[in-house]
């Protein structure tokens, strides 16, 4: 074999300097200081988030906590205000990053006269390397129904369906905006399982929700985010650690700056005529309650709900 | 000194410079899709297709074969004047409710998340539109031959090239009510606007017997130019100025096509849930 003639040398790194690691892509996705606003509304103020290969993370949030914005700046329908947003390394909007993203949305009212396998291949002659079609439609579970026109579908199977249409492209990233909406619960599980079989083969996962359920299932990582700020980002275990714990309901004579001082004490709160202590170690300020207080009525304890650890974050930021 | 910098290996860059699928195949596939789309809608059926024919049995086929000395029949002038209708129906009902409706139920989000570039996305409407608009000449042409209003037919091909390119120079004033009507208000944005546009075509009567003031104002309109170059090749009105009719609605079609695309702009781009 001969060595073709090369007119530029080669270059060769001098000693001491490292050649550009070629071998680390850029992070799928990458925001930082991002602030967007709506006339005076601030949506998001100063967002930093970065989202690394293969990982599944959720952004979690009451509803107008900026999820929607934040994804939108991610899919480039949108430009912030300041800061900068870069994905798989370059602009959002740039038709070549828009070939290796895919992207679920809320309510896309698709054009309801074409079938849906008429559409999985409109939408696959969109991308350079589009996945087989059989293979999207058995992914989002529309085998069945792809000679059913997209208007007679139900709420669930149209939510399959945008689905369906992310996974077109086989994409790097994909991004989905409340993606288990209107689906019912067995639906919802069979989507989590695809969503862990697509993170398995390497594709970046990031999608929103308001159900910390779905993202302590799905994620393998939890930003929660209300007014336009990240509050806390983390495995599962690390929030519910974080925000975990029992609420005990009682009517008593207590002093509540002085019960927040207790060990295991979280935050005390009057209720009416009660106070709810939330207390990482409930058993401990109960009998603590009991041996130093008057008057102790009505007693219950009760383990929070994720939901309720959830909020508790977004009531402490608040 | 600049640090050496070692290039990155040139694998990557065949995937990254392909930014959609097959260009011709994609635009084929989304015309196809926007005519099936259409053409399987009963609402669009009706009040695109059926309805410039229905109307014209009412209100031209009755003294179809009345003469209007050389020139030709009432019959005749009358198919011209609901086929520049059948057009503009094409244009408000087929272009600008669709795209209401696309951009306002969030179908445009999607789209624009995807590869596709926006110009396929409105080139395969044009498809569309021209492709319907001559739907509705052709089956209009039947009706007239059917009431003796019948044409020459390289005449009312040439009718039908004239009327389908005139479908594509009115189709940004579609695309801008899509861009600004709420899904729920085209319907009615598109009739208001059909209703006048069709006046000054002389669809319901020769403009010559419009109030002259309405008859001013006609002449401002694309569609008056329209009609007036239709009925200038049915022979009709042989002092017409097919430049000049032409020249208008060029000119007329530029100038809303720049108002479209700064309100594609500001509107489409700006908007976000």
């Amino acid at each position: 074999m001969t060595i073709p003639f090369s007119p530029v040398p080669v270059p060769v790194p001098a000693p001491g300097l490292t050649p550009i690691d070629d071998s680390t892509p850029p992070p799928p996705v990458e925001l930082r200081g991002v602030t967007k606003r709506y006339g005076t509304v601030e949506a998001l103020s100063g967002i930093d988030l970065v989202v690394r290969r293969g990982e599944i993370s959720a952004v979690l949030g009451p509803n107008g906590a900026g999820k929607t914005t934040a994804l939108s700046l991610i899919l480039g329908l949108c430009r912030p205000d300041g800061g900068s947003v870069r994905i798989l390394g370059r602009a959002p909007g740039d038709p070549s990053t828009r070939a290796r993203v895919g992207a679920m949305l809320q309510e896309s009212g698709v054009p309801p006269m074409l079938t849906v396998a008429e559409l999985v291949d409109l939408f696959r002659s969109y991308y350079p390397t589009p996945r087989p079609a059989a293979d999207v439609l058995a992914a989002a579970g529309l085998t069945r129904l792809e000679r059913r026109r997209t208007g007679q579908l139900s709420g669930g199977e149209t939510q399959r369906l945008y689905f369906a249409l992310a996974l077109c492209g086989d994409p790097e990233l994909l991004v989905l905006d409340e993606p288990t909406i209107s689906l019912d619960v067995e639906s919802r599980r069979q989507f989590w399982t695809c969503i862990g079989e697509l993170a398995a083969k390497g594709t970046t996962i990031l999608f929103s929700t308001h159900l910390l359920e779905e993202a302590d299932a799905l994620a393998t990582r939890i930003v929660v985010i209300d007014r336009g700020r990240i509050l806390r980002e983390g495995t599962p275990a690390d929030l519910k650690a974080q925000a975990g714990g029992k609420t005990i309901r009682v009517r008593a004579d207590i002093d509540p700056e002085d019960v927040l001082l207790w060990p295991g004490v979280r935050r005390v709160e009057r209720v009416g005529a009660r106070y709810e202590i939330v207390a990482t170690d409930a058993e401990a300020v109960l009998r603590r309650l009991f041996a130093g207080t008057a008057h102790v009525e009505e007693v219950t304890v009760e383990e929070r709900a994720l939901e309720t650890a959830f909020l508790s974050l977004i009531k402490e930021s608040n | 000194m600049t640090a050496p910098v070692i290039a990155a290996p040139a694998t990557t860059v065949s995937r990254e410079s392909a930014r959609t699928g097959p260009r011709l195949r994609l635009f084929g596939l989304q015309s196809l899709a926007e005519l099936r789309g259409h053409l399987r809608a009963p609402d669009f059926a009706a009040t695109t297709i059926a309805l410039p024919i229905v109307l014209y049995f009412i209100f031209g086929a009755p003294g179809a074969s009345a003469s209007l000395g050389d020139v030709g029949t009432l019959g005749q002038y009358t198919l011209v004047g609901f086929a520049v209708y059948g057009v503009l129906s094409v244009v408000l009902f087929g272009l600008a409710e669709t795209v209401a409706n696309e951009r306002g139920r969030g179908y445009l989000r999607l789209v624009r998340v995807t590869p596709l570039p926006v110009s396929a996305y409105l080139g395969a409407k044009l498809v569309f539109a021209a492709l319907a608009s001559v739907l509705v000449v052709a089956l209009l042409g039947v009706a007239g031959a059917l009431t003796g209003a019948g044409m020459d037919l390289g005449r009312w091909i040439a009718i039908a090239g004239i009327l389908a390119l005139g479908g594509l120079a009115l189709a940004p004033i579609g695309f801008l009510v899509g861009f600004l009507a709420r899904p729920n208000g085209a319907g009615a944005v598109a009739l208001l606007l059909l209703f006048p546009l069709a006046l000054t075509a002389g669809t319901f009567m020769p403009v010559e017997q419009l109030p002259a003031v309405v008859q001013h104002l006609s002449q401002l309109t694309p569609t008056y130019h329209l009609a007036d170059l239709a009925r200038w090749e049915a022979g009709f009105n042989p002092g017409a100025q097919p430049l000049t009719d032409v020249a208008w609605i060029v000119a007329s079609s530029a100038v809303s096509a720049v108002i479209a695309a700064v309100t594609y702009r500001r509107l489409v781009f700006r908007q976000f849930a």
